[in-house]
């Protein structure tokens, strides 16, 4: 007596937009992803300029992040539904039988021509990098919030670890979708096949009822959540403030002079041509200076309104706060 | 009776005489002795005038201005003695101004002097013509006569070699920019300039440049000050002397605020962002080390404030997301190091182990292929 044909599942509607949408948003956060982490090489520059910019780059990859994190609540609570309500297993998870056939197809030594296992290490694969990428990108979106609970050095490690985990990511999924384009060609609905239906229409419906007001309290309470956490903060201000300065101020005066300062003003402007380089009087008898026999306002005086030889210096060329480090200089004792 | 009058005649003509030769020595006397009256277009003619201690020119304003030349300083400067071209005249720098002098329609001292300093364009042409394109030259055109012409950096007569010695450069930028002046003189910078001599540090023309100095002010220079710095931050011999990371700039632009610069900086360097640059978390001129135990503990007591700048909201151990300058190590920032050694390993190895699943079907299809060919030829 032949056996009843095994009953092929095949995917749902729901389950072809699903699929859409996760590669829609995947595609996106690596198109948006992938320039930022390489920001600095020259050929980052066209997609930057083809996203309008770094700023906008980072808008998109915020926004496929959004619909990669809904795809990702609706799928989890799509999979209570089949495991809790319709009561199959959860198989696309890879055990220990998927580990052995990568062992043996790495090793040469087996040819089933069953290439299933790969799909299960793919969405193990895609299982990890939405946990770790939602976490860490959840901290960098929300620096601030987070380090009200989390150390500060989090911030740093969410990034490296976002980074390389995307890059890991999208190198195993990349590689995998390449051989199943090209060399392998595994049966999706196979996979699923391989569940079977354990629970009665009574129990289906039973356990409907029990469902779906759970799962819709969970997604509130996530979707709640992450909209309150990402919307906690707004992490920095737009627009840094400007520095102000007084940009011409020729007339600042120090408090204090500065005797280094004086000796090199000694030494560019003419003092010391004709007081001499230490100040200690010109060899046609002009007078020394350090220290000096006057006051400063008389020293200040003679500077501005000049004496008998000495030229008159306007406060242009040797400026009042100049004269503030000379003094300094002068005054200071001789070594 | 006649023979008296002719006499007398005679004596008056000879005291007449004599008294005419007087009069004529003491007025050739007056006039240098016998010496030749000057060429009107040598620097002997002008300094008749211009030596005079006392010379000054008063202006509408009613401004005076001194004109009197020292010829012994400007023999002393570049322009002097020294020039390998030859010293220059007087008529070299004021051409057309032979006595009397042309009217100057210049109402103040400044319009005179923002009038005249075109003339160095005969010989420093380059140098000219950067300047007018630099902020001073733009505020001129303005009407912002406060701007530096050449004269005011150079001097007028008593003209030196501008970067000798060093300090003389920001000792010339600091007569117009005095408060920025005090800041960078307290800074490790200034001090290493003004107080050490040392060769190393930048003076004001190594950040702002020498002739076609760039507004700061702008978007375009905030967003390429990091490269400014790294310059000489990034500069591993110089570095090294002083015991300082040359990874600042690295790291700068590996992680957030520097990458998103850097970015700006070659697409739209016009464009403002608000990531940080070296100066908003260093300061500008006031730049401290932070290498010494003040700099650091005061860093660290700032680093907060510093980041609630731009982070107003910042947590309390929210700056301790910023890791420093220094690469993480198991010593330092041993979590980041940690997770930056997994993935290091981790990526070539999961590439390694999908490359080798890939690889081996490809080799055993081909195996496969050769075996059924093999069956094939041998039927």
């Amino acid at each position: 007596m032949a056996s009843d044909p095994q009953p092929i599942l095949r995917l749902s509607a729901m389950q072809r937009i699903e699929r859409l949408v996760f590669a829609v948003a995947f595609i996106g956060l690596v198109l948006t992803g992938i320039p930022q982490r390489y920001a600095s090489e020259a050929w980052t520059h066209i997609p930057i300029v083809i996203g309008g910019g770094i700023e906008s780059l980072r808008i998109l990859h915020r926004f496929f992040a959004l619909i990669f994190l809904a795809e990702a609540i609706y799928h989890t609570l799509a999979v209570g539904y089949r495991w809790f309500v319709i009561g199959r297993r959860v198989t696309m998870l890879p055990g220990i039988g998927a580990v052995r056939d990568l062992i043996g197809h790495i090793g040469l030594r087996k040819e089933s021509g069953d290439y299933r296992f790969i799909l299960k290490f793919e969405y193990l694969i895609l299982v990890i990098g939405v946990l770790v990428l939602g976490i860490t990108g959840l901290i960098l979106w929300s620096p601030i919030a987070a380090t009200t609970t989390l150390p500060g050095e989090a911030i740093p490690v969410a990034r490296s670890v976002h980074s390389d985990h995307a890059l890991l990511t999208v190198i195993l999924v990349v590689l995998i979708r390449l051989g199943i384009l090209i060399l392998w060609h595994p049966n999706r609905a196979a996979v699923l096949a391989d569940q079977p239906v354990a629970a009665s229409d009574e129990r289906i419906r039973a356990r409907r009822r029990v469902y779906i007001p759970v799962a819709l309290v969970i997604a509130v309470i996530v979707v709640g959540g992450l909209y309150a956490f990402l919307s906690s903060e707004q992490t920095a201000i737009s627009t840094v403030p400007r520095r102000q300065a007084v940009i011409y101020a020729p007339q600042t005066v120090p408090e204090t002079g500065d005797p280094h300062i004086g000796e090199v003003l000694w030494q560019t402007l003419r003092c010391a041509f004709c007081h001499g380089e230490s100040a200690n009087g010109g060899i046609d008898g002009e007078p020394a200076l350090r220290p000096p026999e006057l006051t400063y306002a008389a020293f200040y005086e003679q500077v501005r309104v000049g004496r008998g030889e000495m030229p008159a210096f306007s406060d242009s060329e040797l400026p009042d706060g100049y004269l503030v480090h000379l003094w300094a200089w002068l005054t200071q004792p001789v070594e | 009776m006649m023979g008296k009058a002719k006499t007398s005649l005679l004596i008056l003509g000879i005291v007449l005489i004599l008294m005419g030769v007087m009069v004529g020595a003491a007025a050739a006397q007056e006039q240098g002795g016998d010496a030749p009256t000057p060429d009107p277009a040598s620097d002997a003619y002008c300094l008749l005038c211009h030596a005079d201690p006392d010379q000054v020119w008063m202006l509408p304003s009613g401004e005076s201005l001194s004109v009197t030349i020292d010829p012994t300083v400007l023999a002393h400067s570049v322009h002097g003695e020294s020039n390998p071209e030859g010293a220059l005249a007087c008529a070299d720098c004021h051409p057309n101004f032979r006595y009397p002098h042309p009217v100057s329609l210049s109402q103040t001292v400044r319009e005179f002097q923002v009038e005249r300093y075109a003339v160095c364009r005969t010989c420093h042409e380059e140098q000219y013509m950067r300047a007018q394109d630099s902020v001073h030259g733009e505020f001129l055109r303005e009407g912002r006569l406060e701007a530096a012409t050449c004269v005011d950096c150079h001097g007028g007569h008593d003209i030196q070699t501008p970067d000798e010695p060093r300090q003389r450069i920001s000792l010339t930028c600091g007569r117009c920019h005095g408060a920025i002046f005090e800041e960078y003189r307290t800074s490790i910078h200034g001090a290493g300039l003004l107080d050490e001599n040392n060769p190393d540090v930048p003076t004001c023309i190594d950040c702002h440049g020498v002739h076609d100095i760039e507004n700061p002010a702008t978007t375009a220079f905030r967003t390429g000050s990091p490269q400014m710095c790294a310059e000489c931050h990034a500069d591993d011999a110089l570095m090294e002397r002083y015991d300082i990371s040359t990874q600042v700039f690295d790291s700068y632009v590996a992680e957030f605020h520097g990458s998103t610069v850097v970015l700006f900086e070659h697409e739209s360097p016009d464009a403002v962002t608000n990531k940080a640059v070296c100066f908003d978390c260093h300061g500008v001129h006031n730049i401290q080390a932070v290498s010494d135990e003040a700099g650091v503990s005061s860093i660290r007591e700032t680093l907060l404030t510093t980041c609630r700048q731009c982070h107003p909201d910042a947590s309390a151990d929210f700056s301790a997301a910023w890791i420093g300058h220094y690469a993480p190590s198991p010593d330092n920032h041993p979590a980041l190091f940690f997770a930056n050694t997994l993935y290091a390993v981790l990526i070539p190895v999961a590439f390694g182990i999908a490359s080798l699943l890939i690889l081996s079907d490809v080799i055993r299809r081909l195996r496969r292929r050769r075996s059924q060919r093999g069956n094939d030829n041998g039927i």
